[in-house]
């Protein structure tokens, strides 16, 4: 940890526990975040990135259990385990230092209210008063790339994407320390979804607030990221800084996502990763990529890769690498 | 081919999401929850008193042997009332017609407000506009002078205040269960069946009235809760059936008879009780299902 | 469906759907006492054809209508006037068997894999609707059959995971997946995809892109696929329409949307794309392209002509019409006439 670092996973590992069997969604997964930075989360469908997510902001709902581990917040007021606040702190915690845009955004807004009131309730709930509310909510709305019109719609009168996005202007509402992006802009399109980047970027830049992009789109995270994690079925496969990420690869599974990103040049046929993920409520014995990996060896069938360093600040846990 | 192992297994998944299952599953949940666990038990022993509390009354309610107002004494649990009859039989045997008057009385509305409000929410139009405008007349018509003009007329009897006070009750949850079919019928979901070919009446099967049955199940506890109240109240004025032993009947009795000039709160005090204990039991359960069934409709993921 | 031979004589090919001048304003009212209202012209006159065995790509800005339009062509919107030709017969009035027969051929991904999907229906029982309403002679077994085969295709395995889960106790790719197995256990002629990739990575969503390609080129089917990213629009797609406020402003091929884009508008989209390579940066330049401030309120004009650099007197007065100006290019502005 560094004098800079705002929060702080440690061994993080999150259980699904249903009647006949146990998912285990997010295993050993260690990560920090400093002040001032993006991390990128990518990873395959179903690898873990939402529940980890949610356990930043302890939101986790049955039948999710943590089995293990801490997410240390380093707040105004000293360190504190996130996972033992009591309601009261984690409602202050919650939107003013650490929000988060749900990949449900489109779904996530109340059907019966009008967007303004959706918005001041938050902001008034978090110490804002009435008179600055009206004003916040338009700066917010136009930071997230909308119109005033939307302020009284409700949202089923909304487009996708502008869902999407009244969601954005939600979490900064209350100008939070950390803003974590789950799948935040999967209907936006290429100019909406580049204007928005490049303010929160400059908001970044600005109050040194952190971002958590939780995405599919490898070039967004390649563009905006200082660091970035590759998950692989509830595990961390590769991580380090961006360019190291995208220039050098070393984990098998991010050099076949790497290879299957379309391109407009490229001719007509793009191919994904043969075989499918493991199935995470069985006990998964050496590699959870074995079965689909080019590069598989003996080594790889019995014994659980570690992460380990390959560079400075870069880890895959792989036994290709390291001894 | 599947093998037969993995046939078995398949079948085995999915009888785990029989109805039975999910209901075992749902009342899991309720019991794992604090508050719906005290609702729970609190109900299950009014429930209970109310179905053997007559095998276990020492004495019948129209054994009129003893003395008159006697405080509570070995024998007589809970004292005797202005006749001498012993108040603890009464409330044994009273319960009982009190919770099936409620019951009835959340059953019969809470099945005349539910396909009301569910249909004319989906079919909305002119079936919408007359249903919804038979609601509002109900709705506006004073309730109590109502109930008093009805009581009056109809022969005074259990059926009757049970009928009255249905008619009186299910346009309040017809207009929830309308709001409601309202937001939903416009979730995506239901496009994807209507594509699916399902029609009207299959789509508020099968997607709607499943989406419903917390707010169903909540509204119907407290019909019931109001049901009992308002038919003691009925009887406390002296209206319905006043040979019928129940708990209103022992409130009007005590305010008719001078109870209170007696001082004879252990006659208040077992109908009084009951009805604030049925109030808190219904609270903690509807609260306790209305979490869990917000929490089943998924976080953010 | 019996082949057109067009006046020229050549082979043309038949349609799946066709619209004429499909328009549909939605107007939204404020306020209870000073009652103001306004419209948003969320289909402004649109006419297309979507033919047989086609991939019809749909790109488009955020709000320019592209769902709006995806429901009203498979009729769970109502719209104000126009007309939707499927398979030959106009289905404007539909109702009853005829709206059965219609529903039988076609389906819809849709865009909110959250908000498509009952929380209280299994997945099993939420996929197999479809072959239970309009395929009863299937025996139980079958029907699960088809079910785990179609789970397994869009790459949820084992099936027996998620048959019995509900949609709580899924990821949003998870979903948007079970979204599609929805759309295509029925073996429909005509579906509608909107975004139906979004939540997919990039291995995971070559995949499901090859699955839909497929029900093309193995099966003859037809569909509307609606996104943002034009890469995999063009990925799939045999033609490419545009749409901006409302209006569609281009078709063309997919290679020529590309490759030679006419409308101002599509320009400044194509201009827009980034590059899918990660190595190389974007330019992150606020200047470049502008969220659009403004709603199609129903005037008769080009929904472009407020942002467009070379807007002319006439693109005020009446909106361009659609004019082929290479072959089966067609451009909807005052430049081309
Ligand atoms: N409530 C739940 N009950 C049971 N299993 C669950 C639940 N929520 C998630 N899971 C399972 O846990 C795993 C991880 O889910 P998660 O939502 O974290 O994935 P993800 O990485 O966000 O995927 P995506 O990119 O598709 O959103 C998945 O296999 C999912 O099926
Ligand atoms: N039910 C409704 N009531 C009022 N306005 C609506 C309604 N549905 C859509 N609109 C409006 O119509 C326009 C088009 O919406 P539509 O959902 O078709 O956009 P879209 O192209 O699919 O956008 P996205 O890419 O963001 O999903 C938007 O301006 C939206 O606000
Ligand atoms: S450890 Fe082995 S199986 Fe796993 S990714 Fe590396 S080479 Fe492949
Ligand atoms: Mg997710
Ligand atoms: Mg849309």
């Amino acid at each position: 940890m560094t004098t800079s670092t705002i929060m702080e996973v440690v061994d993080l590992s999150v259980d699904y526990v249903l009647p006949d069997r146990t998912i285990k969604a997010v295993s050993h997964v260690s990560l920090d975040v400093n002040k001032g930075e993006v991390i990128g989360i990518v990873g395959e469908s179903g690898s873990g990135k939402s529940t980890l997510a949610m356990t930043f902001l302890k939101l986790l709902e049955y039948p999710g259990k943590i089995k293990g581990g801490k997410v240390v917040y380093y707040g105004s007021e000293g360190k504190s385990d996130v996972l033992k606040m009591k309601p009261s702190a984690l409602r202050k915690y919650r939107w003013k230092e650490v929000s988060m845009i749900f990949q449900s955004a489109m779904n996530s807004l109340n059907p019966v209210m009008r967007i303004e009131d959706q918005m001041g309730d938050v902001m008034v709930e978090h110490g804002y008063k009435e008179d600055e509310v009206d004003e916040r909510i338009d700066y917010m709305l136009q930071l997230a790339g909308l119109t005033k019109n939307v302020r009284k719609s409700f949202p089923h009168e909304l487009s996708g994407g502008m869902k999407q996005r009244v969601n954005i202007a939600l979490a900064l509402s209350c100008d939070p320390k950390i803003l974590i992006a789950d799948e935040a802009t999967t209907a936006l399109d290429v100019v909406v979804q580049r204007q928005i980047l490049t303010r929160l970027l400059k908001l970044k830049d600005d109050l040194s607030i952190s971002l958590i992009f939780i995405t599919h789109d490898i070039s967004l995270v390649a563009n905006i990221a200082d660091k970035v994690n590759v998950m692989y079925a509830g595990k961390i496969a590769e991580s380090g800084p961006s360019n190291e990420i995208f220039d050098s690869p070393q984990h098998p599974y991010t050099k076949a996502l790497l290879a299957s990103i379309p391109s407009l040049e490229q001719e007509k046929s793009v191919k994904g990763i043969r075989g499918t993920p493991p199935d995470l409520s069985e006990e998964i014995k050496g590699c959870p990529f074995k079965d689909r990996c080019d590069s598989v060896f003996d080594r790889c069938k019995n014994e659980v890769p570690e992460l380990k360093m390959v560079s400075q600040g870069h880890y895959a846990a792989c036994h290709l690498y390291g001894r | 081919m599947m093998s037969e192992a993995r046939a078995e297994e398949i079948q085995r998944a999915l009888a785990s999401n029989s109805p039975m299952n999910r209901f075992r599953s749902f009342m899991k949940g309720v019991w794992s929850h604090k508050k719906g666990r005290a609702g729970l038990i609190i109900l299950t022993a009014l429930g209970l008193l109310a179905i053997f509390g007559y095998f276990f009354a020492p004495y019948s309610p129209y054994n009129t042997n003893s003395l008159a107002f006697q405080p509570p004494s070995y024998q007589h649990l809970l004292g005797t009332d202005y006749e001498g009859a012993d108040i603890f039989s009464w409330f044994l045997i009273g319960t009982g017609t009190s919770l099936v008057v409620g019951l009835s009385i959340a059953l019969l509305s809470a099945f005349i407000g539910v396909l009301v409000g569910v249909v004319a929410g989906y079919f909305g139009r002119q079936v919408d506009d007359v249903l919804m405008r038979a609601v509002d007349v109900l709705l506006v018509i004073p309730g109590f002078p109502l109930l008093v003009i009805l009581s009056a007329f109809l022969p005074p009897t259990l059926e009757t205040t049970i009928f009255v006070l249905s008619i009186l009750s299910w346009p309040f949850l017809a207009r929830v269960v309308r709001s409601q079919t309202l937001s939903l019928k416009e979730r995506p979901y239901i496009m994807a069946s209507k594509l699916s070919g399902l029609n009207g009446m299959q789509i508020i099967i099968r997607d709607i009235l499943p989406n419903l049955l917390p707010i169903i199940f909540i509204n119907a506890i407290f019909l019931a809760v109001g049901g009992v109240v308002a038919q003691a109240g009925l009887a406390f004025f002296g209206l319905g059936d006043l040979r019928s032993v129940n708990w209103g009947t022992m409130l009007y009795f005590f305010q008719a008879e001078d109870g209170i000039v007696y001082r004879a709160w252990w006659w208040l005090l077992p109908p009084g009780l009951g009805i604030v204990i049925l109030g808190i039991g219904a609270n903690f359960l509807s609260n306790a299902i209305y979490e869990i069934s917000k929490a089943s409709k998924g976080n953010g993921k | 469906m019996p082949r057109v031979i067009s006046m020229e004589g050549d082979l043309m090919e038949s349609s799946t759907i066709e619209t004429n001048e499909l328009t549909k304003d939605f107007i939204n009212k404020r306020g209870i006492i000073r009652r103001e209202s306004r419209t948003t012209r969320a289909l402004d006159q649109v006419k297309l054809q979507i033919k047989e065995h086609e991939i019809f790509g749909l790109i488009g800005e955020s709000g320019s209508g592209k769902t709006t339009l995806g429901l009203a062509l498979l009729k769970l919107m109502d719209v104000d006037s126009g007309q939707i030709i499927f398979n030959g017969n106009n289905i404007m009035k539909y109702t009853g068997r005829q709206l059965f027969g219609f529903r039988e051929k076609t389906q819809m991904i849709f865009q909110d894999p959250y908000s498509s999907l009952n929380p209280v229906i299994s997945v099993y029982k939420s996929i197999v609707t479809p072959l239970r309403v309009f395929h009863k002679e299937l025996k139980e077994e079958e029907v699960l059959n088809k079910a785990i085969e179609t789970i397994e295709m869009v790459g949820l395995t084992p099936a027996e995971q998620f048959l019995n889960k509900f949609p709580n106790q899924l990821s949003g790719g998870q979903r948007q997946r079970i979204g599609i197995a929805r759309a295509v256990i029925n073996n429909p002629d005509f579906i509608i995809a909107d975004e139906p990739v979004s939540m997919l990575d990039v291995s995971l969503r070559a995949d499901i892109l090859n699955i839909l390609l497929d029900l093309k080129r193995k099966f003859g089917k037809s569909m509307m696929f609606i996104s943002h990213d034009i890469a995999v629009t063009q990925y799939v797609s045999d033609r490419i329409a545009v749409m901006h406020l409302g209006q569609l402003v281009e078709v063309a091929k997919s290679d020529r949307i590309i490759n030679n884009p006419m409308h101002p508008y599509t320009k400044s989209l194509i201009d827009s794309i980034p590059v899918p390579d990660p190595k190389k940066k974007w330019n992150l330049d606020e200047s470049k392209g502008q969220i659009s401030e403004y709603v199609n309120e129903g005037k008769n004009e080009c929904s472009y002509a407020n942002k467009c650099p070379f807007v002319m007197d006439n693109c005020r007065k009446e909106r361009p019409k659609f004019r082929e100006v290479e072959k089966d290019h067609l451009v909807a502005c005052y430049l081309y006439e």
